[in-house]
């Protein structure tokens, strides 16, 4: 099944499928993949138009919705006595599902054609004797099948007969067809499984010029355009996703520069971006969006690098956040690969990890997720923040079909479940990835064209960062012409592009040894080997001076991440107290090693 | 007559009519290809029309019987 997944992933991610042509080429050659153990569903679809180019849309929404699609197109024109007769071809083929395409112009016409011809009588009989049909189609099939049943609804008329009179004195035409698509919607959920295809909201989201072709209705009685039934296809999917429970259940949060503009533990608590501003109004509107999202029983669950602290004050303190703690049924606040924290998730939860939808600005973070983890939905907010909110509102694999008082309370639900289960498998994957990222750690020491980026870093950095110095441009200028010291930095690149200067270290020269005065980098890159890298380089230089090395950690209120970060490289625990740990390496154990996906190009011998 | 749009046209005559775009000449028409039937022309016609923003006349729709046709058709509406 992983294997399916995997070759139904490649199909999409490397080619657009567009057009009508393009959808019948796609659907021919998924046909051809060996996708053994996707979940069919058999969709019987009854019409009064003509649809016939729906078939390759609906098997590549299918496809693209993880399900195998088994189409039975009934014929144009037959759908009350396919539906009234219980021995019709539409039950032999025992449809999971019955989806029913009308147009106005075949079943009440003269609510198209001659609406000015309606008095307000006979309008109310035509739409009382529409709405009688139409539940009584959904009527007829629950009566003889089990199928989840979907009816269109109509479109609105873009240019009403009463032109701009419409709906003055008289009911209007776009008042009298959008009052019977209410009527038939709340019909049909009154019947439990029956749901309405709002081909209204459909044709408003194209437009009518891209929805609708009137030639091809006189024509040929096909009045949609492929736009048009490319979403068709595509809407219907929302109803056939949760009956092979296809809907995700989760979306996983990042939570600098995705719900709040900047990264918190650099700009400060009062600075980032969430408001009424420019620059944070983005940010309000996508946390509302979640909210929304939240409603639908959807969980909505935190992973962030960081730490807990910086997090938690946005989130109890800050006065615009929309989102409360409460929102958030489950946390994963730390500096372990996201992809573990994911699989820790979904085993708290206890729902599959091909139910999580991952939301992230970083590239990084999303081709790592990708890669180790293909069944998740990532969704990479990399773009413009204004956009954010139309992006989590177009993902049309989170709809469940019905909504209980258990899903609304989900949340705390979940919330309430402290005890994290055990992980079978331990994830090999994320080692993998770094192999594949080309990475390039280049080390050199601090020039006049890099001294101001490294002074800035000093300053800004709080998280990893072992001794957090404060040293100013000035304190650096003096450092870098003074003898018995280095001042080095790091630049970091991988098959994503130039991270840039992301690093910096002080090390003094003494008789007996090397001292770190400083060594800290910037959290964009974490969880690489970058820091790992970087210090093997320092230790190659130190190394040729046959001495030992000593390090100390400053803990601060932010730098807890970089607690473990030296003994983690070999580095031995010597004397610590509340304000400081000590730690050295004797000269025989110099240099470390460097990790074995780092093309580490040491530059720190190249000077004058 | 541009390559790249009579290869494309080919492409989509194939998918549409369930055969290899390398069996697409200048012969093909819809007295040699079974599968060119009426609903399957519709496609064609609505396919094009897509693809290239052209709209052909009714008597274009007609008349677009050949792969031959199809090329001519496009080329008076300036896709080249």
């Amino acid at each position: 099944m992983n294997d399916t997944r995997a070759a139904l992933r490649e199909f999409f991610d490397n080619r657009t499928v567009e057009g009508l042509a393009g959808h019948e080429e796609a659907a021919a050659s998924l046909a051809k993949l060996n996708l053994e153990g996707l979940p069919s569903l058999r969709l019987a679809v009854l019409r009064t138009v003509t649809v016939e180019p729906l078939d390759a849309y609906l098997r590549v929404a299918g496809y693209r919705a993880g399900l195998q699609i088994e189409l039975t197109l009934h014929n144009l024109g037959e759908v009350e006595t396919l539906v009234l007769d219980r021995d019709s071809p539409l039950y032999r083929e025992n449809p999971d599902a019955v989806l029913v395409l009308l147009n106005l112009e075949s079943v009440a016409p003269q609510l198209v054609n001659r609406f000015t011809d309606l008095d307000d009588g006979s309008l109310e009989a035509v739409l009382d004797g529409l709405e009688t049909r139409i539940l009584g189609l959904a009527k007829g099939i629950a009566r003889h099948s089990g199928a989840l049943i979907i009816i269109s609804n109509f479109q609105l008329p873009v240019r009403p007969s009463w032109g701009i009179l419409d709906g003055r004195g008289r009911p209007g035409q776009r008042d009298a067809i959008a009052g019977l698509n209410s009527r038939i919607s709340q019909g049909l959920s009154q019947m439990g499984n029956a749901y309405t295809l709002d081909i209204e909201r459909l044709t408003a989201i194209l437009g009518d010029r891209a929805a609708n072709d009137p030639r091809n209705w006189h024509r040929a009685q096909a009045p949609w355009k492929p736009a048009l039934l490319e979403a068709i296809a595509r809407e219907s999917m929302r109803y056939l996703r949760p009956l092979r429970s296809l809907n995700k259940k989760c979306v996983v949060l990042d939570c600098d520069n995705v719900l709040w503009g900047g990264v918190a533990a650099e700009v400060g608590f009062s600075e980032i971006g969430l408001g009424p501003e420019p620059s944070g109004s983005p940010f309000v509107s996508l946390q509302n969006g979640l909210r929304a999202i939240s409603a639908r029983g959807v969980v909505l669950a935190v992973c962030s690098k960081n730490d807990r602290g910086v997090v938690d004050e946005v989130f109890y303190q800050h006065p615009n956040m929309v989102l409360t703690p409460e929102d958030i049924a489950t946390w994963r606040v730390n500096w372990d690969d996201k992809a573990s924290n994911i699989v820790d998730i979904a085993a708290e939860l206890n729902i599959g990890i091909d139910s999580i939808v991952f939301l992230d600005d970083s590239p990084f973070e999303c081709g790592l997720v990708r890669q180790a983890l293909p069944e998740v939905e990532v969704v990479c907010l990399d773009g413009n923040p204004g956009n954010f909110r139309r992006i989590i509102e177009e993902l049309d694999y989170i709809d469940p079909l019905s909504l209980t008082e258990e899903d609304v309370q989900r949340t705390s639900l979940y919330r309430g479940e402290s005890q994290r289960r055990e992980l079978a498998a331990q994830l090999g994957t994320v080692e993998e990835y770094l192999a594949t990222l080309n990475m390039t750690v280049e080390v050199a020491r601090v020039d006049q064209s890099s001294v101001s980026r490294v002074a800035q870093l000093i300053l800004k950095t709080n998280q990893f960062n072992t001794t957090t110095p404060r040293y100013t441009e000035t304190d650096i200028r003096a450092m870098m012409d003074g003898a018995g010291c280095i001042v080095a930095s790091m630049r970091v690149s991988d098959i994503y592009g130039d991270s840039g200067l992301v690093g910096a270290a002080i090390l003094f020269f003494n008789e007996s040894h090397v001292e770190l005065d400083a060594f800290l980098m910037s959290c964009r890159v974490i969880g690489r080997g970058a820091e790992d890298a970087f210090l093997a380089a320092l230790t190659q230089e130190v190394s040729k001076h046959n001495i030992g090395l000593v390090a100390r950690y400053v803990p601060t209120r932010k730098n807890s991440l970089v607690e473990d970060f030296l003994p983690r490289c070999g580095l031995k625990l010597i004397a610590t107290d509340e304000s400081c740990s000590n730690y050295a390496l004797g000269a025989d154990a110099l240099p470390l090693t460097t990790p074995a996906h780092v093309h580490l190009v040491n530059k720190l011998a190249d000077h004058e | 007559m541009n390559n790249h749009v009579e290869l494309r046209v080919k492409e989509m005559m194939g998918a549409l009519f369930n055969m290899s775009s390398a069996d697409i000449g200048p012969g093909t028409s819809v007295d040699n290809v079974e599968s060119w039937d009426s609903l399957n022309h519709m496609k064609l016609v609505m396919a094009l029309e897509e693809a290239y923003a052209v709209e052909f006349t009714e008597l274009e729709v007609a008349e677009l019987l050949s792969l031959e046709l199809v090329m001519l058709t496009l080329l008076s509406k300036g896709v080249s």
